[in-house]
């Protein structure tokens, strides 16, 4: 196989309709990190944030019960998406999750009622929705080029996708807002409420490595 | 008991059952090395836990800081 | 039969950690002895490091009221987990370098649970921090893709095979070893990247995280320390030092040395400043390699 030498041990694939999954070692430590991560999300009870107030005694950020509901469904959202991201052998589907994962994250802050952490959301948002459009285009791009979207197709053969790829690679920086966007979501980072956040960063980060995959697979 | 001591208690349970478990059923090398990385530290920190001296203070387990 | 095969294979596992981590608390002692020994103080003994570690190993600990259990523990114990499969991963099993990013993006994660997870604002601060130098940091990683044109593999065994033939990849690729360095640094204590454990938030992440929870993360340090200079010396140097034991000690030594006088003789970045350094030699290693795959 081609991609062993990028992944570690190839174990296989499973033909799931359209969609392929593949393990390697890498996608199956990286699917098992973030299905345990999400265990833990969905055990942990939110931390109270405290916060200094001037000529006051200190204050309790207490998160409530029906915003951790709904940021907590996000975030389990959030984190299935990620784990199943890391499995998939197809470039659309990974979009797709890609896309689920952007929108989760808006709604994992969108029930913080602070306005700066909403703003923060809204200018991420308009990021992640511009990006999609790099990202699902960059994918028609490579079925129009090539006839196929599986990953393991794309690494048998050396096909010419060189722009096809780099414009795959700044849909996905914008989707997960990593390096150049980053100014929005770190505001969002500082809302109450640290199992859920965490996710977000978690899902971000392990998309990244998972892009590099591909990204090196492919050619 | 104190939840610390509950914590401490309950890690070196889960480490101590999979340490059984890697030993009974994991073949490959390195499925058992990366077995017992998961594993150690739960048995270290309930280790860490049984070791912690006990507290002369009336509340057990409740050390006097800003936000007790 | 197999029950035996399987113990012998944890008791390799766990002395291959112990080594680590003995090698590790070691060469950080012997970084904060030059940091001293540069500011003119003559500084703690080699082995403060591992004292420190045991004494915080059986010192009481209590949750905060204002903690996330059982998030607040569980990111210190997946501390130690992070490293010690990365020093299997790596060290041990020489498998792809891929997983091993991986593992360093998992770090990022534990640190930035533990300032969140415990509620505390000197935690919180540490937290988004090191999500900020994340956001500097992964991209260094474009060095795998740079190493990835060259030797057409990720596999580390397969790198140090490349560089048996080839000679050291350090003088073919002399900046990406920079980038690589500067990562190596910025994960020193006291270096002029260290925001997160920036003095005015008095701990970073670590504030609320004290005795046997200190403990563990001081131990996971030192794990991480030994794998992320080894990592270094077989990426880029190889098989010259990296078949004997006692040369890659000597060339972790000479690293370690190096870091010290850096950290020692610059002052700590601000936020920005430290990030901004860290996007610019980034984005750099990225042009580096777009020019290299074009090429």
């Amino acid at each position: 196989m081609f991609i062993d030498p990028i992944t570690g041990n190839f174990y296989g694939y499973i033909p799931f309709g359209d969609i392929v999954f593949y393990l390697t070692d890498f996608s199956v430590i990286a699917f098992l990190v973030a299905l345990f991560f999400t265990l833990v999300v969905y055990l942990t009870k939110p931390e109270k944030q405290l916060e200094a107030q001037i000529n006051d005694f200190d204050k309790f950020n207490i998160v409530s019960l029906k915003e951790l509901k709904i940021r907590r469904l996000m975030a389990i959202i959030c984190g299935i998406s990620t784990a199943f991201a890391m499995l998939t052998g197809d470039l659309f589907d990974y979009a797709l999750f890609l896309a689920v994962i952007g929108i989760s994250n808006i709604g994992i802050v969108s029930a913080v009622k602070k306005e700066w952490v909403l703003n923060a959301a809204y200018q991420y948002g308009i990021i992640a929705m511009i990006s999609s459009l790099p990202l699902f285009g960059a994918a028609g791009l490579i079925l129009a080029k090539t006839g196929t979207l599986s990953i393991l197709e794309l690494s048998k053969t050396a096909h010419d996708i060189f722009y096809q790829k780099i414009i795959y690679a700044v849909g996905m920086v914008g989707e997960t807002g990593i390096a150049p966007f980053y100014a929005a979501k770190a505001e969002m980072f500082k809302a109450p409420g640290a199992p859920y956040i965490l996710m977000i960063h978690l899902s971000s980060l392990l998309i990244i490595i998972r892009t590099a995959e591909i990204l090196l697979s492919i050619h | 008991m104190t939840p610390e001591k509950k914590s401490g208690i309950i890690s070196l349970i889960i480490g101590l059952l999979g340490f059984v478990w890697i030993i009974l059923y994991l073949k490959s090398a390195f499925l058992i090395y990366m077995g017992t990385a998961l594993f150690t530290p739960f048995i270290v920190y309930g280790f860490g836990i049984l070791l912690n001296p006990n507290t002369r203070r009336k509340d057990e387990g409740q050390i006097p800081f800003r936000g007790w | 039969m197999d029950a035996i095969l399987s113990i012998k294979y944890i008791i390799g596992a766990l002395s291959y950690t112990l080594y680590a981590f003995i090698i590790g608390g070691l060469l950080l002692g012997f970084h904060r002895k030059i940091v001293a020994r540069v500011q003119s103080r003559p500084g703690p003994p080699i082995i403060q490091y591992l004292i420190h570690t045991f004494k915080f190993y059986i010192k009481e600990i209590t949750f905060p009221i204002t903690a996330g259990n059982p998030l607040y523990l569980f990111v210190a114990l997946m501390d130690i987990m992070v490293w010690m499969s990365a020093l299997f991963v790596g060290v041990v099993f020489e498998s792809s370098l891929l997983i091993l990013i991986g593992l360093y993006v998992l770090q990022k994660i534990v640190e930035h649970g533990c300032g969140l997870s415990s509620g505390s604002p000197y935690g919180k601060l540490g937290g988004v921090r090191s999500v900020f130098s994340a956001a500097a940091e992964v991209p260094l990683f474009a060095v795998v893709g740079i190493i990835y044109v060259i030797t057409h593999s990720l596999m580390i065994g397969d790198i140090i095979n490349y560089q048996a033939i080839n000679g050291p990849i350090l003088f073919k690729l002399p900046f990406a070893a920079f980038a690589f360095f500067i990562l190596l640094v910025s994960k020193a204590p006291k270096s002029p990247f260290g925001i997160v454990k920036d003095k005015c938030i008095v701990s970073g992440y670590l504030t609320e995280h004290f005795g046997t929870l200190e403990s563990i993360v001081l131990i996971s340090e030192a794990v991480a320390w030994f794998v992320l200079l080894w990592l270094f010396i077989a990426l880029f140097i190889g098989p010259v030092l990296i078949s004997s034991p006692i040369l890659t000690l000597i060339g972790m030594v000479v690293l370690t040395f190096i870091i010290s006088m850096i950290c020692a003789i610059t002052p700590l970045l601000t936020p920005n400043h430290s990030v901004m350094l860290q996007i610019l030699i980034a984005s750099l290693t990225v042009i580096d390699l777009l020019y290299r795959v074009i090429h």
